[in-house]
């Protein structure tokens, strides 16, 4: 079955099983998800993508459901400006990648304030808590997100 | 035409294992699956399976070409179960087919039969009990001339960890008649090598590992991936083919090493000003089947007992006990956190009892530089806690809020009925222990070669995911020879492309690798201009002469270094939810320099996260031998609610210029600070973690029904 989708921005079709999961299509016809396992349970969040704005297991998503809907994986969020800037204030604050959450862990929180702009540092630091990681990185993104929060706030008010 | 002779895979210095073996477009990948007993202790009779479908493969333990039984340092179990089976989930077979639900479906249709054995079946001379008895000074001597001497006894036990790692193990391996190809997360590329290569019948030089990079090691990934990766070479051998082991989820979390329960039972004699006259201790630690890395579990459990304190006597009876459970294994540490969680809960109790401020107990009876180590080695200075313990007591102020807790205990009824939060704090100190005890690992070693490009390529058998950490490295390097960061390269772990090494372990990335980085850099600044390029300089460490660890009789220098460490941890707990809220955790350590602050701040982090799980959020239970299904819905890494504030501070101490291992730190100093703080809370009588919610609710209502009885 072949089923064309907006795939990080470009106008793609993939070819997939109906019994298949959006996660397995897209990491065998695609080519993302290359270096990632999940739990197939939807928990993990290792998988997560945006569909259609709204943040979904990839894993639990049949791919039939995909049709003309737009797909944004954390791979094509790596690629924007947003997470560059983002990047460097981790940086500044002293991050330490973690190979299996660091990127998850961005593409969550930016997925959450794509929903609710309005959302403040203690959303954050809840919103971060969410993807289970044993390591010891997580106070290092609630600063980030803090340090972000704020710079958008500037931004806001330097407009008005 | 005839064609050239391609130069085999084990041969060729460049092979690359990405392009050759690991391409994603693998073609004829086979998805492998373990099949598994059902029973905890039963002989296997004979083995029931449909018929296999034409390109599918199925592998029984007669099917191993090699040494089917599997070896981890000292210990050694079955790498499919044979005659007889030790546990439930213990691997029996695999099979492999082209199509993972298929190949699923296939394996739960599988039926071993098999006759029951009792479970009961471990005698006093069994092998599966690993005994040790300890004993230190003279009692008698120690008693003489001491009035007025009180005596504390408690018990203090712990439960099972999991690694908690997101991702579930995966591993890929490919054999051919040259090479076998091996891919997957691993502390240590070397020992799959041996694993594979004893297994298999093969040349270790034949046998190549790809290590990927996972989050913090947590010290999980020692030994385990090496046993899957053999399974799954079994499967490529016998098929021909390449194959995909993917474990799920509650496969890996029923089965995977935990991190070993333990139950102290600890008996002190004290002298009026509260030295430790005599120390009676009854540990067992629970390693379940085949008792895998018993002696260093062990071993390091009685060290953490008996380490930082003066004791003027001391009887350990010690056991690793096995059970037919799955094999625990190294997670959070590799034991010395069990017996630091036991003596330091104990001194809680020690210190109430004298009516003594905990810090300054602590201060005063860890060991100068008067005494020797329980060991017999004499020591040349204090004991860095003495140092540290009062600092961290000033900057958390410690002594001034322990007085407080102490007198709103005394006046918990009144908290009872006015539903106000209850609060307390604890104190913990103790160290790491860096280096293995047993011995069997293999050296840390570091290559570095100056290309004919005039780039420099490391070669450095640690994985590692610390982006900070292997910048660092690049950095120093090039310093040394002064050249471009960018030319210096970091060889992906790869073994037969470099000197094998491991386990990877953070003592060793951050202490040893940096010395030997500097090492071979220097060796090759002194032959550079002298010598035509490529240079090639290899390192080895060894380790330091003295006393070496004597596991018989506890004697010798235990660890390669030692880094201290004490930890306040404060909580408030509110009775109507019986619910913890940890309100602040300080940590103050003494592990030499920093080469990178964040680096040494995050695997602090990482390891009181582990703590903060370990002693309150994170809980199995067993039902009939294995892990419930309960345990699996409900297990729960710490998150934003549970984790408070941390304050790390570190200790700069003089002239020290080797950076030394901290990754087990924060897991073996603020387990027991908590649950000490929670005792101050709501009682004494709590003396086990993970603390449930039930248990706060017990101790609450015992506290109400002693209160009721007083009226």
């Amino acid at each position: 079955m072949k089923l064309p989708l907006i795939l990080n921005g470009d106008d793609v079709t993939l070819d997939g099983d109906t019994r298949e999961s959006l996660f397995t299509v897209l990491q065998r016809e695609a080519g993302v998800f290359q270096e990632k396992t999940n739990c197939r349970k939807g928990t993990c969040g290792r998988c997560h993508v945006v569909l259609d704005s709204k943040e979904v297991p990839s894993c639990l998503v049949p791919f039939f459901q995909v049709k003309q809907r737009e797909v944004v994986t954390p791979e094509g969020f790596s690629q924007t400006d947003e997470y560059r800037q983002f990047r460097l204030i981790l940086d500044e604050e002293g991050l330490v990648e973690c190979a299996e959450c660091t990127d998850v862990q961005i593409f969550h929180l930016f997925s959450y304030l794509e929903l609710f702009p309005q959302a403040g540092k203690e959303e954050c630091r809840m919103v971060i808590g969410e993807i289970p990681c044993r390591c010891g990185s997580r106070p290092v993104l609630e600063r980030g997100a803090a340090r972000w929060l704020e710079r958008k706030e500037a931004v806001r008010v330097g407009r008005r | 035409m005839a064609r050239a002779k391609k130069k085999s895979a084990a041969e060729d210095p460049h092979f690359s294992p990405e392009k050759e073996l690991f391409h994603p477009s693998l073609p004829l990948l086979l998805a492998g699956v373990t099949i598994r007993s059902e029973v905890p202790h039963a002989r296997i009779v004979g083995v029931v399976h449909p018929p296999l479908p034409e390109g599918w493969t199925m592998v029984l333990p007669h099917d191993i070409p090699g040494n089917p039984m599997f070896q981890v340092l000292r210990s050694r179990f079955p790498v499919l179960g044979d005659e007889v089976v030790q546990y439930v989930g213990e691997p029996l077979a695999l099979v492999a087919g082209p199509d993972e639900d298929e190949v699923r479906w296939f394996a739960s249709q599988v039926r071993f039969v098999t006759k029951n054995l009792s479970l009961d079946e471990f005698v006093e001379d069994s092998p599966h009990l690993k005994r040790k008895k300890v004993i230190g000074g003279d009692k008698t001597q120690a008693l003489m001339g001491v009035a007025g001497t009180m005596e504390v006894e408690g018990v203090y036990s712990s439960g099972p960890q999991d690694h908690g790692h997101l991702d579930p193990v995966e591993i890929m391996v490919q054999v051919t008649p040259q090479v076998v190809g091996v891919r997957l997360k691993t502390q240590w590329p070397a020992h799959v090598v041996g694993s594979v290569a004893r297994a298999l019948d093969r040349d270790p030089n034949e046998v190549k590992v790809l290590g990927t990079v996972s989050s913090g090691t947590a010290n999980s990934q020692v030994w385990y991936p090496s046993l899957l990766a053999v399974h799954a070479a079994l499967l490529s051998q016998a098929s021909g083919k390449p194959v995909s082991m993917k474990l799920t989820k509650e496969e890996e979390f029923l089965f995977s090493p935990k991190r070993p329960e333990a139950r102290t039972l600890l008996r002190t004699t004290l002298a009026p000003d509260g030295r430790i006259l005599s120390l009676m201790a009854d540990v067992v630690v629970q390693t379940g089947a085949y008792g895998v890395l018993d002696d260093e579990m062990l071993d390091r459990t009685v060290v953490g007992i008996l380490a930082p304190y003066k004791l003027g006597h001391f009887v350990v009876n010690a056991h690793a006990e096995a059970s037919h459970t799955p094999p625990r294994g190294p997670v959070g540490g590799l034991g010395e956190g069990l017996g630091l969680f036991a003596i330091e809960s104990h001194v809680h109790d020690l210190c109430r009892a004298l009516g003594q401020d905990p810090a300054q107990w602590r201060t005063e009876q860890t060991l100068t530089k008067e005494c020797s180590s329980f060991s017999g080695v004499p020591l040349r200075a204090d004991s860095p806690l003495k140092m540290l313990i009062p600092q961290l007591a000033r900057s958390s102020d410690f002594s001034r809020k322990y007085a407080a807790y102490e007198l709103m205990q005394e006046r918990l009824e009144r908290f009872q009925e006015e539903a106000l939060p209850l609060r307390g704090i604890g104190l913990a100190a103790g160290f790491q222990g860096n280096g293995f005890l047993a011995g069997g690992t293999n050296p840390v070693n570091v290559e570095a070669r100056l290309e004919q490009d005039g780039r420099l390529s490391l070669y450095i058998p640690i994985v590692t995911a610390n982006n900070r950490l292997v910048q660092l490295w690049k950095e120093s390097a090039a310093a040394v020879l002064q050249i471009p960061v960018t030319d210096v390269r970091i060889c992906p772990v790869f073994t037969g492309d470099h000197p094998a090494g491991g386990p990877s372990i953070s003592s060793r990335a951050f202490e040893i690798v940096p010395r030997l980085l500097l090492q071979t850099c220097e060796g090759i600044a002194q032959k550079r201009f002298r010598q035509p390029l490529p240079i090639t300089v290899r390192k080895v460490y060894r380790r330091n002469k003295g006393p070496a660890w004597d596991s018989d009789d506890f004697s010798g220098k235990p660890f390669l270094t030692f880094s201290w460490g004490a930890a306040v941890a404060e909580v408030e707990l509110i009775p109507l939810l019986a619910e913890i809220r940890i309100r602040k955790i300080s940590l103050l350590i003494d592990a030499g320099p920093r080469i990178d602050e964040a680096s040494a701040r995050n695997a602090v982090t990482e390891g009181v996260q582990m703590a903060v799980g370990w002693a309150i959020t994170e809980s199995i239970q067993w039902e009939n031998l294995t892990i419930s299904h309960q345990s699996f819905l409900r297990y729960r890494l710490p998150g934003p609610r549970e984790l408070p504030p941390l304050d790390i501070q570190f200790f700069e101490g003089p002239k020290e210029t080797a950076p030394r291992g901290l990754g087990s730190l924060g897991a073996n100093l603020v387990a027991p600070a908590l649950l000490s703080a929670i005792r101050q809370a709501v009682g004494p009588d709590l003396k086990s973690i993970p603390v449930s919610r039930k248990m706060l609710d017990e101790a609450l209502r015992y506290h109400e029904a002693s209160f009721d009885s007083e009226r």
